[in-house]
């Protein structure tokens, strides 16, 4: 298992514009999952990263053009625009170390 | 999602159906198979090993619907858009054109195989897309190709049945005439974690490859047709440069009519033997060993029947048309003004370069469009060494039946290495269809070769049993007079 890095780090530099991170979160409408994908990710992103984050939330029933051009099949999903890598992840966002493993740390594992 | 009032596709079947809608596949041979074609607004499950055409089905019917002025969506999870393109150009399908004018639409549901998950996900994005883009389109048809990948993502048996069922339904809900192809290799009576597939589907289509005697066939099977009946058996297939093909399937019963009126054999010395000639309509056999005539008594037949302004397709698996009419020369026979007034139609086949149900559906379009009397078949023994003795009998049987439904006599020539083989024919069942039996053998007296003609049967005829010496002279066929 890697190391989690500190994200002190992270939500502290306010000021690093190039640190912002830009999510999608695509939901399917009203149902359950989607809710607590929501609740989750702005849980996970105050508790982390402050202040430094933008979501952007993406009703695939209205828009399915986009799900499409983003490969989305399955919702909810999480794809972090920003910074790169783009990076996806499947779920409601229950399990938090794993978002925060694939989402919030950038580079290393 | 609303329904255009102008939808079409169905098509009418010779059995009419009590109440289930179909679309017709517009694949000759399936839709009988089928008994007018897939059910509409319905799911239909095709399954079967890697390579047996399970993509190529799907997307051929989505072309064809298409074609027909109904759009459909093709989602594959397991290969690209450009190698779908590809692939369907293959078979002489062009999707980028019908993409343009938005008859057909391509996703590529790329699924990585280790995707990243936190916590529970479903279908509905999926359900999304193809609702968003059926309504754009106007589309009720769609293909998804690869299914089992997808399902890969829900790790839980059960859940993966869940969320196929909900699919399942949400496309019924919608009216979208489904077909969802998987990866299957299991024996037919056995169970596996996608049996419950089988279960689900309104029509289930198995497709299998199977070697023998090292020939590979692809077989078509219906499994299952929820409110409607269907063939069966096992039908071969072949992929070609245009498409599917489904040879016409056989009947169960072989009606046997019989023939009243004579044609001449073109030998007055052998139509003697025969009690007047061939018997139009009918099957006829001439067995041999090589070189003992059996090309030259087809052959005699042929002039005369051309002569007599009657067509003959003459199917060659031994020579080729320019040898056999120079052969044919030095017996006096000269085919060369049949062929060129077209009476004799002369079709040459390579018969390891395709394989055998290729080489029926080629025959059977030259019968549909040239219309002969007669088909003579040089010769079937080559079937066997190319497809081994089954799939050669299968492919005797459909081929005397499409003759006899339409009246066409047709005469086989089988090389047989000693006379006792043509019981092989015998014994695998065929005796009973065919009319008249000639075999021709050398006879070596020790001082002299003679061939020697026996008519070792002739339903219908009183006829000698005795050897006959015959020749080949610059006449033709003679057989001594001082014989008979």
């Amino acid at each position: 298992m890697a190391p989690i890095r500190r994200q002190m780090s992270i939500s502290s530099d306010k000021d690093a514009n190039s640190k912002r991170f830009v999510f999608q979160l695509f939901v399917a409408g009203d149902e359950s999952h989607s809710k607590t994908a929501r609740e989750n990710l702005r849980e996970l992103c105050e508790s982390h990263i402050p202040g430094s984050y933008e979501i952007h939330i993406v009703d695939v029933f209205k828009s399915y053009n986009l799900a499409l051009e983003n490969g989305i099949f399955l919702t909810p999903a999480l794809i972090r625009v920003s910074p790169e890598p783009r990076t996806t992840i499947f779920g409601d966002l229950s399990d938090a170390e794993e978002v925060l493993r694939a989402m919030l740390f950038t580079g290393g594992e | 999602m609303e329904r255009q009032a102008h939808k079409k596709a169905t098509r009418s079947t010779p059995n009419p159906p009590i109440d289930i809608r179909r679309i017709a596949t517009q694949i000759k041979g399936l839709d009988e198979i089928l008994h007018g074609g897939i059910p509409a607004e319905r799911t239909t499950l095709i399954s079967g090993g890697p390579g047996t055409g399970k993509s190529v089905l799907g997307l051929e019917v989505l072309y064809r619907g298409a074609m027909a002025g109904n759009p459909g969506i093709f989602l594959s999870f397991e290969e690209t858009k450009e190698s779908i393109r590809r692939n369907a150009l293959t078979l002489g399908r062009d999707l980028a054109s019908l993409e343009q004018e938005g008859r057909v639409f391509l996703i590529e549901g790329q699924v990585a195989p280790h995707v990243l998950v936190s916590g529970n996900f479903n279908l509905k994005g999926l359900l999304s897309i193809i609702e968003g883009k059926a309504k754009e389109m106007g589309a009720d048809m769609i293909v998804i190709d690869a299914l089992d990948i997808l399902m890969r993502l829900f790790d839980d048996p059960k859940r993966q049945q869940n969320e196929v069922f909900f699919l399942h339904q949400w496309l019924k809900e919608q009216g979208m005439t489904t077909m969802l192809t998987t990866k299957n290799v299991k024996d037919r009576g056995m169970s596996d974690q996608y049996s419950y597939l089988d279960f689900m589907a309104d029509c289930v289509i198995y497709l299998d490859q199977r070697v023998s005697e090292q020939v590979t066939t692809k077989r078509l099977q219906v499994i299952k047709y929820r409110g409607s009946d269907y063939g069966k058996n096992e039908y071969p297939f072949f992929i070609s440069h245009d498409g599917i093909h489904f040879n016409p399937i056989s009947d169960t019963t072989m009606q046997y009519e019989s023939a009243s009126r004579r044609i001449s054999s073109g030998s007055t010395s052998l139509d003697a033997l025969l009690g007047g000639g061939y018997r139009a309509g009918t099957c006829i056999l001439i067995s041999g060993a090589t070189g003992t005539g059996k090309t030259s008594i087809a052959c005699t037949f042929t002039d005369s029947a051309c002569g007599e302004g009657q067509k003959v397709l003459y199917v060659s698996y031994e020579e080729s048309p320019h040898s056999m009419v120079q052969d044919m020369l030095s017996i006096g026979i000269d085919l060369r003004p049949a062929i060129e007034g077209s009476t004799l139609k002369l079709i040459s086949v390579m018969p390891e370069s395709t394989g055998i149900e290729e080489q029926l559906f080629h025959i059977l379009t030259a019968m549909k469009s040239f219309k002969p009397h007669h088909v003579i078949i040089d010769a079937i023994s080559a079937c066997k060494r190319i497809a081994g003795q089954q799939a050669a009998f299968d492919f005797l049987v459909r081929l005397i039946n499409a003759c006899r439904k339409m009246g066409i006599t047709v005469m086989l020539i089988s090389q047989a290495k000693r006379l006792g083989e043509d019981q092989e024919i015998s014994n695998i069942g065929i005796s009973s269809i065919i009319d008249t039996i000639i075999t021709v053998s050398f006879r070596d007296t020790g001082s002299e070769i003679n061939r020697m003609l026996l008519v070792k049967k002739s339903r219908g005829t009183r006829h000698s049993n005795r050897y006959h010496p015959f020749f080949l002279t610059d006449q033709g066929v003679q057989i001594d007079e001082g014989s008979i």
